[in-house]
């Protein structure tokens, strides 16, 4: 081996700004707003949200959506800064939280079969919900990719989880500006094709970013 | 500290010198010897200053010495303290002065172990590398040292055929013919291990 010079190093010192938890959140907020204005100009907005009444459903999603967001927005920065014995699991409980969606659309569909009533699958909504991927997949990828070069520029320890909290992060976000233009207020519909969205989000923040944040 | 190090090698000219130095050396050995002293010191490191940084990369050096060598093979240490320091240096960003600074040295010392046991086993799962098992140069050894310490932690018939077909370099069916066991069971174990394998040095 060849013997290792630290002066090398110390020549090369400069000083740096050391990396900031807000910087990760300001950057994920505004590259969701940038989205959600964009979705907004492109394809237009609920009714309700632009006279300033939006229905409750939209303000219960928008904001599970949101706190999902940014609580895993913050374990993420986190992740930036390696610590040994530090936990940071909020944002399982925000998940909780985003899974009574789901959760309350499963306990209609069974209530439903169970009770014999017709069950209304055309609220799912299978031509608008395909739209509601695709908008929901761009803008996550947006949102994943300031997320991703934060990443890099951190020293994340753990490559997996970081990859799942970004995939879960930029998916509720990039849904979150979706809901803006989202006219639909059916359980089944939201508990459905936002879960999805999220969902295939965090796969691919797990299949990809890992492989991008390595240092 | 490197400077104090070459001034104890000097003659001390008299006793008044000698009890200077002694007070001036211990306490900066006092500095040194504690966490919140070795955060200030990587505090001014990130302003850019260099002589504090000097005294930091010497302790981070003796530190992560000692860390490795409880972790890895003698002859591996070296190596990896460099590369620790290097990261060290290239992440100095992301240390935050008001948190402790050993369990963020630390997280970066087990980031650079874990990949480099990473880096010598990515073979594929199931199929074995025939370099692998053929080679016998120092890092396959090293490796090996590294990995048999973890072997210990898996259940007997998992760390059996990971040995057998990861290491010493078998086929599937040569070590299901060997262990008793059938070649979806040793592909099933190896499988099992190595990810228990994983998580393990995960929580290292």
């Amino acid at each position: 081996m060849v013997q290792f010079d630290i002066s090398a190093l110390v020549d090369d010192l400069t000083p740096v700004r050391v990396l900031k938890r807000r910087d990760t959140l300001l950057l994920a907020v505004g590259a969701t707003f940038v989205a959600s204005v964009i979705v907004a100009l492109t394809y237009g907005m609920r009714g309700d949200v632009l006279a300033g009444n939006p229905h409750p459903i939209v303000i219960i999603r928008a904001g599970l959506l949101l706190l999902l967001g940014l609580a895993t927005t913050l374990a993420v920065s986190a992740m930036a800064r390696p610590s040994v014995g530090k936990v940071q699991n909020g944002w399982v409980w925000a998940l909780a939280a985003a899974a009574v969606l789901p959760f309350a659309a499963l306990a209609k569909f069974i209530y439903l079969s169970a009770s014999g009533q017709p069950l209304d699958l055309f609220m799912l909504d299978f031509e608008f919900g395909p739209r509601c991927l695709m908008i929901s997949s761009v803008s996550a990828l947006w949102i994943a990719s300031f997320m991703t070069w934060w990443l890099r520029r951190g020293a994340p320890i753990a490559l997996n989880r970081a990859g799942w909290l970004v995939g879960i992060a930029a998916g509720s976000f990039g849904t979150f500006s979706f809901n803006v233009y989202c006219n639909s207020v059916s359980i089944f519909y939201i508990g459905f094709w936002y879960s999805v969205a999220v969902t295939l989000c965090a796969v691919a923040g797990r299949l990809i970013v890992p492989r991008l944040i390595r240092w | 500290m490197a400077v104090l190090r070459a001034k104890s090698e000097l003659c001390v000219a008299s006793l008044s010198d000698l009890a200077l130095y002694y007070t001036v050396w211990s306490g900066l050995a006092f500095m040194v010897a504690n966490d919140a002293s070795l955060a200030r010191l990587m505090a001014m490191v990130q302003q850019g200053d260099k002589l504090a940084y000097v005294t930091l990369l010497g302790e981070c050096k003796t530190w992560l010495a000692r860390y490795f060598s409880k972790r890895i093979a003698p002859s591996a240490v070296d190596d990896l303290v460099q590369e620790t320091l290097i990261s060290l240096h290239r992440k100095r960003a992301t240390y935050e002065p008001s948190r402790p600074f050993l369990p963020w040295l630390a997280a970066i010392a087990r980031y650079r172990w874990v990949d480099q046991l990473r880096k010598t086993y990515r073979a594929d799962e199931t199929e074995l590398v025939a370099e692998l098992s053929v080679a016998s140069d120092e890092s396959g050894i090293i490796a090996r040292i590294s990995i048999d310490r973890l072997l210990e932690h898996l259940p007997e018939k998992q760390a059996y055929v990971i040995r057998m077909v990861k290491i010493d370099g078998l086929s599937i069916s040569e070590a299901a013919l060997r262990s008793g066991q059938s070649e979806p069971l040793v592909k099933v174990n190896i499988h099992r291990g190595l990810k228990k394998l994983a998580a393990l040095v995960e929580r290292e």
